[in-house]
């Protein structure tokens, strides 16, 4: 794909609001006259995923992230096979996106911008030739974790994690079955084989799973170092925070978790009251960087010599970015542990 | 398949002193069914562009085809007749008579004929004009009606003939936000319910949300051609 100049993205920037309007209108234009089959019942938040998908393009204009934007193309995909509404439905964002650039924004810019969104379309039938691919369940303990945990059967999923718990230890089994029976559900849910009170059901068990793993694992203080966990602000992907907090403590560590993304303020503030030795950031939707980078810059600001450890999909996507900003991004629980023995001790 | 195919059309000006080219090689074919808006800044051959289409001009290269019909070298007549069959025109401005009705201002388009209208005809007036919400107006005259309404009257008037082109150049330009939508949104709804070829000219941002297919013309040449994938 080619890259993206600095004009063209402040020009996208600048237009964004008056870019969205016309998108939206598109949407509901197409929605009135639905040519695509079994669009109805979807038109009354297809206007969000064309927001959402204005976000990403926003970030990934502005930091050239390329492959960013392949990769979450795959939750669209996702998504709106799960709905039936398969290729129409990815295509009707795309095109509605790639029409307003052509119609609204002067050239050559336009054309900049379209040409990125042109190969991305070209590459989809590859892309969801790939994700056909993908087998849900490989694990039979994943697999077993998962219908217990959409059971809803809290007091038979616990016995299972304890039995389980006598052939591994803690931190093993939070690498290697919680967060492999995190993504199955993740999958699950994206395919539409999962209802949404299920994976509320799954999320809301997983959470007391984790509480119970922790409370019969954890050891005595063994770092003497305090932690701040918290997501990048917007982000609602707690439960990879929970998992990582209870990861940490298992491993020694006392800390501190903030969940769910609150905004930057609010996060300097904790900064400000725990005086964490790291803070510990969980990124998922590379359309929240700018939020991101604004907490980091914000931490940094007051707090330079504070070491700040990023982790989770976007994190990775946007790991060079995230990087200049004197971050250390980290692929795995384990390599967050092992950069903060190294970075702390 | 009904169409119309340009099939490397360009267009050369003479300016007093030197021919020069407007419109530069282009192919282009469109099908019932689709909106197509055609934009680009003044003075980019959009204009030329939609007369060759019109067969009001004839292309200095390259061949026009009507449902795979060649019809770049027939005479004006021909030309006239196919047009009076097969196309409609809406301009920025309506274009109505005053002094005649609403109902007489669309019949008009058969009336040219010379032939007396058929009760048919009428019929076919009056359920447009209702389609288009203009049946209390139908015994009105252009001048008590509203701007909006007058458009919607052009459109009528186009559509009347039942033709399988639309061609409408600008046809929001003179028209506020609302009644700009609402106009976009009968060419719409008659591009896809009628199966019609309905072709936009404009570079007014409201009319990019209602296209199927967004064509964008510079210096006489297509830069690009977005239009969109459904299976």
């Amino acid at each position: 794909m080619p890259g993206i100049s600095q004009s063209a993205s402040e020009l996208f920037r600048e237009e964004y609001e008056n870019l969205l309007a016309l998108v939206l209108r598109r949407i509901s234009t197409e929605c009135e006259h639905h040519k695509i089959e079994n669009i109805k019942p979807h038109c009354p938040f297809l206007s969000d995923y064309v927001r959402e998908f204005g976000r990403l393009l926003l970030i990934v204009f502005k930091y050239n992230l390329k492959e960013a934007l392949k990769d979450e193309i795959r939750w669209y995909i996702n998504l709106f096979y799960s709905k039936n509404l398969g290729l129409n439905g990815i295509n009707l964002i795309i095109d509605s996106w790639l029409m307003t650039i052509q119609g609204w924004l002067k050239s050559p810019e336009c054309n900049e911008l379209s040409a990125l969104l042109i190969e991305l379309k070209d590459e989809i039938p590859s892309i969801i030739e790939k994700l056909k691919k993908i087998e849900v369940i490989t694990d039979k303990n994943v697999s077993e974790l998962v219908k217990l945990l959409i059971s809803g059967e809290s007091d038979r999923t616990k016995s299972f994690i304890k039995e389980i718990l006598n052939t591994k230890t803690a931190d093993e089994l939070i690498t290697n079955l919680i967060i492999p029976t995190l993504e199955t559900i993740g999958l699950l849910w994206e395919k539409n084989e999962l209802e949404i009170f299920e994976e509320h059901l799954a999320t809301m068990n997983m959470k007391e799973i984790l509480q119970y793993i922790t409370f019969l694992s954890v050891p005595k203080k063994i770092h003497d170092k305090n932690l701040l966990i918290s997501c990048v602000p917007n982000d609602e992907h707690d439960l990879i925070a929970t998992a990582l907090a209870s990861y940490l403590q298992i491993k020694g560590w006392m800390l501190k978790n903030l969940g769910r993304g609150l905004p930057p303020e609010q996060i300097l503030k904790a900064v400000k009251r725990f005086n964490p030795q790291a803070l510990i950031l969980v990124f998922t939707m590379i359309s929240r960087l700018e939020g991101t980078l604004d907490t980091i810059s914000l931490v940094k600001r007051e707090f330079p010599s504070l070491s700040i450890i990023i982790g989770g999909r976007g994190a990775i996507l946007a790991g060079s970015v995230l990087a200049e900003k004197g971050c250390i991004v980290v692929n795995s629980f384990n390599e967050c542990n092992e950069t903060l023995l190294s970075k702390l001790n | 398949m009904s169409n119309l195919r340009l099939k490397n059309i360009a267009k050369d000006f003479y300016d007093g002193r030197n021919l020069r080219r407007v419109l530069y090689q282009t192919n282009l074919t469109f099908y019932p069914g689709e909106l197509v808006v055609l934009s680009g800044p003044s003075g980019s051959g959009k204009t030329t562009l939609l007369s060759i289409m019109g067969l009001v001009l004839k292309p200095t290269e390259g061949a026009v085809y009507l449902n795979e019909r060649d019809i770049t070298n027939i005479s004006d007549n021909q030309a006239a007749d196919l047009r009076f069959k097969n196309y409609g025109f809406i301009f920025q401005q309506h274009m109505l008579i005053d002094g005649l009705t609403v109902l007489d201002n669309v019949l008009i388009a058969f009336a040219v004929q010379g032939k007396k209208i058929r009760n048919d005809q009428k019929n076919r007036a009056y359920q447009i004009l209702e389609k288009l919400g203009l049946k209390e107006a139908i015994n009105m005259q252009p001048l008590s009606l509203s701007g909006g309404m007058k458009q919607r009257v052009s459109i009528a008037r186009a559509l009347v003939k039942d033709p399988l082109i639309l061609l409408c150049d600008e046809p929001t330009a003179s028209l506020d936000a609302e009644n700009g939508i609402t106009v976009m949104r009968i060419l719409k709804r008659t591009a896809i319910e009628e199966r019609k070829i309905v072709i936009v000219v404009s570079h007014d941002s409201r009319v990019f949300p209602f296209a199927d297919r967004l064509i964008k013309i510079e210096n006489g040449q297509i830069v690009s051609d977005t239009r969109e994938h459904y299976t």
